[in-house]
């Protein structure tokens, strides 16, 4: 079994609403993650909120279009370009927020992406490390706790990656202790 | 493609999905300001038979049960740029609007300046000025009427001194002028006026409370604190004297600032004890009662 029929495996048995935490190497987690998005967009048929303080939307974009990924059923959250003072370019399935230590806004701009986007949809946190290096653990740890409850209110599916061995111990398990799955990759 | 994918293809338009939430954001959102209106146009006959008032800032008055009693005296608190002039004059904007009658009593910025803000967010403030209802006044400390509970040995102004004087209101209004709410910018600026003479401010900021609350209007009196703030005005008795503390935070995290509004205490009715989400928009103010802020707030 490769490593996306095992997340397709996982969710799959899920009933929706889930949240499941996938955890990687440094090497294997942006296939990881086109894969997944693949697989909930095309098989799915789910829309993505992508939050992504990894990559700058241009760079993502390019990279799901490569995979073929239907880019019209996501809506990135860009936390990267803004703070970076890169071009913004106008599209219409890119929020561009402030940086990735707008810890509120990004709250706000999920709240109301999970609001007005009809149908069955995910939010992607990308990445839980990358998120880290911006933001205090206790801080982030505040965040996170009040998304996944939020979403888990709402029935909105969550999806959060991480990278193995990588991740602040308590932080780990406040997240793990909110997730359904934790799926080791 | 089956049928159900089908479906949501269509109805999916995704460009428009993100204009709604960027307007969502930036507090411009149409629906939002709609619903807002209509929730403050039912809200304010009810809250005006029971004695409350509102502050037609979006969100905010839906952190309390019933809006601010009527007639009370409250602290507008916070730090250099956190938006305390800018939630009062967007609470005296609604309030003017709907025929009653503010004043804004300036011992900081002047005139012009105040009506370049209102101006900024479209509050149209020449139309304001010329339906009578909105009064802006400069005024300096020569304008404030002291004397102290002892007599002349701590007056302010030795030559107003006599026995008078203690007859004196400890501002001067227009006669026959009675406001519906009144904005005194800043309580900061007065005591700025007694300087070395803290007992003395203190019985001035006693009989100031005391004159509004005659009057009868609703009030706000800003104080200017640090952005963190432990005590909310110069020497901590007015938010004793005060029915009601609203603080604004401009709070500096990481390399960012994020913005937020509490109501620390209001008397005579229930209230959100939280602190939470609040922007300045190209329209005013909006607050987002169910949006909690992340970090540190450390107050007393």
């Amino acid at each position: 079994m490769n490593d996306i029929e095992k997340i397709s495996k996982e969710l799959n048995n899920l009933p929706e609403g889930w949240i499941v935490m996938l955890e990687t190497s440094p090497e294997k987690m942006l296939e990881v993650s086109l894969s997944t998005i693949k697989f909930l967009s095309d098989e799915k048929n789910y829309i993505g909120i992508i939050v992504s303080a990894s990559r700058p939307q241009k760079n993502l974009i390019q990279l799901y279009e490569q995979k073929n990924i239907d880019t019209k059923k996501i809506l990135v959250l860009d936390c990267i370009s803004k703070s970076q003072s890169l071009d913004l370019e106008e599209a219409s399935n890119v929020l561009y927020l402030e940086s990735v230590s707008s810890l509120t806004n990004i709250s706000l701009a999920i709240t109301a992406s999970i609001q007005r986007i009809p149908g069955n949809k995910f939010v992607f946190i990308d990445s839980i490390n990358s998120m880290l290096i911006h933001n205090k653990p206790e801080v982030f740890a505040q965040f996170i706790h009040g998304i996944l409850t939020k979403l888990r209110i709402v029935g909105v599916n969550g999806l959060l990656i991480s990278l193995e061995n990588e991740t602040n111990k308590e932080i780990h398990a406040e997240i793990a202790q909110l997730c359904d799955r934790i799926v080791k990759i | 493609m089956d049928e159900k994918k089908k479906k949501q293809d269509n109805i999916f338009d995704m460009a428009k999905i993100k204009a709604e939430i960027e307007n969502r954001l930036k507090g411009t959102d149409e629906t939002l300001e709609q619903k807002t209106q209509q929730t403050h146009e039912t809200l304010h006959e009810a809250k005006k038979a029971k004695k409350f008032v509102l502050t037609g800032i979006s969100g905010f008055d839906e952190l309390f049960e019933n809006g601010i009693p009527k007639g009370s005296n409250i602290l507008v608190a916070g730090g250099a740029g956190s938006g305390k002039t800018i939630f009062c004059l967007q609470t005296l904007w609604y309030h003017i609007s709907r025929g009653e009658k503010c004043f804004y009593m300036s011992f900081e910025e002047s005139e012009k300046r105040l009506l370049e803000h209102m101006e900024d967010f479209g509050w149209n403030p020449e139309k304001l000025l010329a339906s009578g209802n909105f009064k802006i006044k400069r005024y300096l400390p020569s304008d404030i009427h002291y004397v102290s509970e002892k007599g002349s040995d701590n007056a302010m102004f030795a030559k107003e001194e006599d026995s008078q004087l203690l007859q004196l209101e400890p501002i001067t209004l227009e006669e026959g002028y009675n406001p519906d709410f009144v904005v005194i910018d800043s309580l900061t600026a007065i005591a700025s006026a007694f300087m070395g003479k803290e007992g003395s401010y203190r019985f001035y900021a006693e009989r100031l409370f005391r004159f509004f609350e005659n009057m009868g209007s609703t009030n706000y009196f800003i104080t200017e604190t640090g952005q963190m703030p432990e005590t909310f005005s110069q020497t901590g008795v007015e938010e004793f004297l005060a029915d009601g503390v609203i603080v604004l935070y401009n709070i500096k995290r990481e390399n960012m600032r994020e913005r937020a509004i509490e109501v620390l205490k209001m008397r005579g009715t229930k209230h959100q004890e939280r602190i939470v989400a609040m922007k300045i928009s190209e329209k005013g103010m909006v607050v987002y009662p169910k949006q909690e802020i992340f970090g540190e707030i450390k107050t007393k």
